[in-house]
């Protein structure tokens, strides 16, 4: 943060027009109270008043370098104590020697200089008090913004996120090409047909109940990556097998919603798509102290030269994790010789 | 005859394409084939009249392909869900099939090629296909060569710096090197932007292989790369550079 007062001419206009109203008062009062001649209550209360905003300026910097995040505490108040002390004590010190230069012949001005002393103290104190309340404020109301600001980009995070769940559950080329497999097969096998068609809409059926809740149990998350994967098998065949190993602890888990789907389709969109040999997918889950652990890994042609960029559907996953979980070392990715394996940490309530 | 190929890795989608292409008795398949490399290699071989090619593939992609091809065929796409892709092409007189595709719309598509056969304009069409594919600047992450008979497929991660040679691009990785026929300005814009610098007219360097710059005659500059390769930074080359290496 800047010096508010210096951050931008107008800021610096304003803080001069602001003294000099204050002068001007000042001055009138003087002329009130006392039987100065007008010019002398003039130039005094300028003096006094344009040299206390001159070194008000600095104060900014000892509560900006002392205290960064604008809280209280008695090595703070200490500080402040001394740089008030050091500010009211030169600030009169200044007064004074320029007054008596400028109005080197005034004798009845300088009687009343010496009797004002107490009055110019308490001015002082009162004048310190204010700026440092001033700029308080204004750290406050900068910080309140910054705030804002996180909690509107955090928002953005978040919906962000369920678009891109939405996306991925909804693969277009997924979608097209088995509906293009649906098509020839109502040549060939139209009763192969037809159950691809039952389990295509099962599968669509549950992507889009997704957001009604949130989590589900790992069961029923794994019956629907069954769909997906024997639909892939039917476009596929035996290029494409699968294996699971599910500890008997992990079945009535809940975990969220969808949340293995863009991984199985990394496996096949990696494995599968890109092979001429026959791909593994395996998925195991067991218990750990912390939930459940699952991974889920698949062979790939050790030949192939990667064409995309893998990991938006990975990233999904990390950042859905990470806003329902509030932890981001719940994924871990191994990339092997031939062998991809991603392992997903799923934290459960413990309860028995 | 028709000489026909069909390239496509998923046997019903090929099983598709055979009972549409049923129909037609002027077309004629010689072949199909599951994957890039088989299917480029039966092109240059079979030298067919059509292509049905699928985009996503393993080992090549068709448009991978389609670089390399010494056969120039005339070639109708067939893919699920690369219409945005495709849209630039369709002024080509090359058609594509989205799938899933009716029969209709399918022999719209053969009464295109026929004609196209009929003129003879494929090869032109092809490279236009290629240009304005390199037109959409898109990243790439490999780079498919030809050397003799043999095809390279050079990962990016591994490409060390470039050097134009007349109409060609020399790629050096650590172990090997490879033409390719494409330009400077082609690799400039689909190299990733945080990875490779154009330092001069001539050559392209990967940033992290950069060991030092050194000043070398009087306001001229070059680069020595980890390898010991030392390469010369031109005036344009220089800020260029100097951002990236935040210097």
């Amino acid at each position: 943060m800047s010096n508010p007062i210096l951050e931008r001419i107008k800021h610096i206009y304003i803080y001069f027009i602001v003294w000099v109203i204050i002068a001007v008062i000042q001055a009138f009062l003087i002329i009130f109270a006392t039987d100065l001649r007008y010019y002398i209550a003039i130039v005094d209360s300028l003096v006094f008043n344009i040299v206390f905003a001159l070194l008000a300026v600095t104060i900014w910097y000892p509560i900006r370098y002392s205290n960064p995040d604008g809280k209280l505490s008695i090595r703070i108040i200490f500080t402040y104590l001394v740089v008030g002390i050091l500010i009211i004590t030169g600030w009169l010190y200044l007064g004074y020697m320029i007054l008596k230069v400028v109005l080197v012949d005034q004798e009845a001005y300088f009687t009343f200089l010496n009797d004002s002393f107490i009055a110019r103290l308490a001015t002082g104190i009162l004048y310190y008090g204010v700026i440092m309340l001033m700029y308080h404020l204004f750290i406050y109301g900068k910080e309140l913004e910054a705030k804002k600001l996180t909690e509107t980009n955090l928002n953005l995070l978040v919906k962000e996120s369920e678009l891109n769940v939405l996306r991925s559950q909804l693969n277009p080329h997924f979608l097209f090409n088995s509906l293009n497999s649906i098509s020839s097969l109502t040549i060939s096998d139209p009763g192969t047909a037809r159950d691809m068609i039952i389990k295509l809409s099962e599968f669509l059926r549950y992507a889009l109940r997704h957001g009604e809740r949130e989590k589900t149990k790992l069961a029923e998350e794994i019956k629907n990556i069954e769909l997906y994967l024997q639909i892939e098998k039917i476009r596929f065949g035996d290029k494409l097998v699968f294996e699971k190993e599910i500890a008997e602890t992990c079945v009535g888990g809940l975990i969220p919603n969808m949340i293995l789907q863009p991984l199985f389709e990394n496996a096949v969109k990696h494995g599968v798509y890109e092979s001429t040999e026959p791909i593994n997918i395996k998925l195991t889950c067991e218990g750990v102290p912390s939930g459940m652990q699952i991974e889920i890994s698949n062979n790939f042609d050790s030949n192939q030269v990667t064409r995309k960029g893998a990991g938006i559907g990975l990233k999904n996953v990390r950042n859905r994790l990470k806003l329902i979980y509030g932890r981001d070392d719940l994924v871990r990715v191994d990339t092997g010789e031939d062998v991809f394996s991603v392992r997903l940490i799923i934290p459960q309530n413990i309860k028995l | 005859m028709i000489k026909t190929i069909i390239v496509e890795d998923e046997k019903l989608a090929r099983d598709l394409l055979k009972d549409y292409l049923g129909k037609h008795e002027d077309f004629e398949i010689i072949g199909e084939y599951e994957d890039g490399f088989s299917g480029l290699k039966a092109i240059n071989e079979l030298k067919p009249d059509l292509v049905f090619l699928d985009i996503q593939m393993p080992k090549l992609t068709g448009f991978e392909m389609l670089e390399i091809l010494e056969h120039h065929p005339a070639i109708i796409f067939t893919t699920a869900y690369d219409q945005y892709a495709l849209k630039a092409f369709e002024h080509n007189a090359l058609d594509y099939l989205l799938k899933p595709y009716s029969s209709e719309r399918f022999d719209e598509a053969l009464v295109k090629a026929r004609e196209r056969i009929q003129s003879g304009e494929e090869a032109k069409s092809i490279n236009k296909l290629v240009e304005q594919r390199d037109a959409q600047e898109d990243p790439i992450h490999r780079v498919v060569v030809k050397s003799r008979s043999k095809i390279h497929v050079i990962p990016v991660e591994t490409i060390t710096y470039l050097e134009a040679q007349d109409d060609y691009v020399m790629i050096y990785t650590h172990d090997s090197k490879h033409l390719k026929q494409k330009t400077m300005k082609y690799f400039e814009s689909h190299l990733p932007d945080e990875d490779f610098v154009r330092i001069h007219r001539s050559y392209i360097a990967r940033i992290s292989e950069i060991a030092q710059m050194q000043l070398y005659e009087k306001e001229s500059y070059i680069v020595i790369l980890k390898n010991g390769i030392k390469l010369p930074v031109s005036k344009t080359g220089l800020p260029k550079l100097k951002s990236k290496l935040d210097f």
